[in-house]
């Protein structure tokens, strides 16, 4: 079979064509190798690769298949999981020196969940350090670059994920998301990401970031992938107690997805219309704006209620996740001082700089500005002034959703302000970093579901994101179906229109 | 709102066990004097932590596992990513002179 028509599979696609014996897991592992052998030394979309086991794994699926029997879901289907995520015996570094040499000891739940299902891990990708940035730029090992644009980076922290199936060097893959980690670098790179219902992805083997957001979810080429990969990685663990099970996603209803009589509210304050306050202020592009405006045009063609509304507590989102995200992340980054595993400053002379030693020069820029950050709202001096003013007001920001849902079935914006930015563009100002999150924190916050899916008729794609009640990822997939679909059929006239002018 | 002092920075590097460089100092505390201003903002709209809303989440959902043996990870599995070892211990520096 030629590699284009491999691609044109998706994940479970192919995991039925490969136990139906119309292709082989060798040959889309192969396939998969023939792009990164072509394509990887510009992309940078892994931070390891194990062809070997990859190959093994591989002919092992293809006897699986032989010898009949029921067989797992993704059997042969090649995927990339972040760096962030432990597969036991092979490197987990998490983009940052400190973790350069870790060999993690056993493997996340969510991985093993995945290997269960049939699937074949080729590699680990990489990330914005410990899963802090927006560009995949804030890597020890360098950055990764879009493969739909290169000179523009692939979003963050999980680029390296959204790269790999952007670019075809996997089918699938698993990125995190803190404060949009998984969302925004689909939308910059065209694909679905899937933020889960805060706990139903067990967070045993992810590396802490901020503990009370953390969790993992699919960067896919399709609606139907995610849901799938959904369904596989959810359920609760004995080994995170903050796990929890919930509905799993009945993907044959979202074959034929409408949207006709559902009620979907658009946050002014999410609705791109830029407002500044006290000189703070987020442009949203023409080409973003014009998205959403063809999106809620569709949907209320097809029959959807679409309105918007005022929910003034959003406009306090980034600071509320800017406070609480860098106090956890602060917490959870003290266990790195050189003694136990990781780095170790080589010049250091006695304890005190072993201590600041290590951190100084294990840590990269951004890490330290959020460790800084974190420390500062947590001392003693600040501590009521921030950080219990921001866990009062994330209370507040959930009864605001509590109510927004008992209105509207789903909620819709922008996933980001803007498409891709190139390379070396959003390194410049760390506030404006942040403010640009705005679209993906709430819904971390708030710990609900939220899909971003591409839409739109721009050159380079623009990521629409909706949002829904805890366990609502079967409404968010809908509303997200709903989209693709159209826009799949918009693309198929316009390659048959630009045929016929041809 | 209280204006970023270059003391407020060097209290908290010592609490985050960290040292910059004069290059990362100068660009950490020119991002700081903006971000730290931006995000007590937070007290525009939350002017003091109502009691309802300061006790962390309940505790009461969460998943309690039965007390079950199982097989521990080896101590020589965690200690293969020590940075300096002696036989089956962590080593550090010298404490006591």
């Amino acid at each position: 079979m030629k590699r284009e028509e491999i691609f044109s599979f998706s994940a479970f696609e192919l995991a039925r064509k490969i136990r139906e014996k119309q292709i082989r897991a060798q040959e889309a592992v192969e396939a998969v190798f023939q792009n990164i052998d072509e394509h990887e030394s510009n992309i940078h979309a892994y931070i390891s690769l194990d062809r070997e086991a990859a190959m093994n794994e591989a002919r092992h699926c293809d006897e699986l298949v032989q010898k009949g029997g029921e067989l797992p879901p993704l059997l042969g289907v090649p995927m990339a999981v972040k760096d962030n995520l432990l597969l036991k015996g092979r490197k987990a570094t998490c983009g940052s020196r400190m973790l350069e040499n870790y060999i993690p000891p056993f493997t996340a739940t969510c991985v093993q969940k995945l290997q269960d299902a049939g699937a074949i891990l080729i590699g680990k990708t990489n990330m914005d350090e410990f899963g802090m940035g927006i560009s995949t730029e804030h890597s020890f090992f360098g950055p990764t670059r879009n493969p739909l644009d290169p000179a523009r980076v692939p979003g963050g922290s999980s680029g390296g994920s959204a790269a790999s199936v952007s670019g075809n060097m996997a089918f699938a893959a698993l990125g995190t998301d803190t404060g949009g980690s998984v969302r925004q670098p689909a939308a910059y790179c065209g694909l679905v990401g899937l933020r889960p219902t805060y706990g139903t992805v067990s967070r045993h083997g992810l590396v802490a970031f901020a503990s009370s957001m953390d969790i993992a979810g699919p960067l896919t080429r399709g609606t139907r992938d995610a849901a799938g990969i959904c369904n596989i990685v959810t359920g609760a663990d004995p080994k995170d107690q903050t796990s929890i099970s919930g509905p799993k996603i009945d993907i044959s209803s979202l074959e034929q997805a409408t949207v006709k009589g559902m009620r979907i509210g658009i946050p002014r304050e999410l609705s791109g219309e830029s407002e500044s306050r006290d000189g703070f202020s987020l442009a949203v592009s023409e080409e973003v704006k014009a998205s959403l405006e063809d999106a809620v045009r569709i949907l209320e063609e097809e029959g959807a209620q679409v309105e918007f509304f005022d929910m003034p507590i959003l406009s306090y989102a980034v600071e509320m996740y800017y406070i609480l995200s860098s106090a956890e992340a602060s917490s959870n980054l003290s266990r790195f001082d050189g003694i136990r595993y990781g780095y170790r400053d080589p010049d250091a002379k006695d304890l005190a700089s072993l201590y600041t030693g290590t951190r100084s020069t294990g840590f990269g820029l951004e890490v330290k500005r959020r460790i800084l950050m974190g420390n500062y709202v947590l001392s003693t001096e600040h501590f009521d002034d921030c950080y219990r003013r921001a866990e009062s007001a994330r209370k507040k920001l959930c009864r605001s959703f509590d109510e927004a849902f008992s209105r509207y079935d789903v909620l819709l914006s922008p996933t980001a302000p803007q498409v891709a930015p190139l390379l070396g563009e959003s390194g410049k100002d760390a506030l404006q970093n942040y403010i640009s999150d705005l679209f993906t924190v709430p819904a971390s916050l708030a710990g609900i579901p939220a899909v971003s899916v591409p839409f739109g008729k721009t050159s380079l794609p623009v990521g629409l994101q909706f949002t829904g009640p805890r366990f609502g990822e079967q409404a968010i997939l809908t509303a997200a179906r709903f989209l693709e679909i159209h826009q799949e059929e918009r693309k198929e006239k316009e390659a048959k229109g630009g045929t016929e002018n041809a | 709102m209280e204006h970023f002092e270059e003391k407020e920075l060097d209290r908290i590097l010592r609490l985050s066990g960290l040292s910059l460089s004069e290059e990362e100092r100068e660009l950490l505390f020119s991002d700081l004097s903006r971000i730290v201003p931006y995000i007590e903002r937070i007290t525009e709209f939350a002017e003091k932590a109502e009691p309802e809303d300061k006790d962390p989440e309940s505790s009461g959902n969460a998943l309690l596992r039965e007390d079950v043996e199982e097989e521990c990870i080896l101590s020589e599995a965690i200690l293969q990513n020590a940075p300096a070892r002696l036989d089956s211990t962590f080593t550090v520096p010298r404490t006591v002179e």
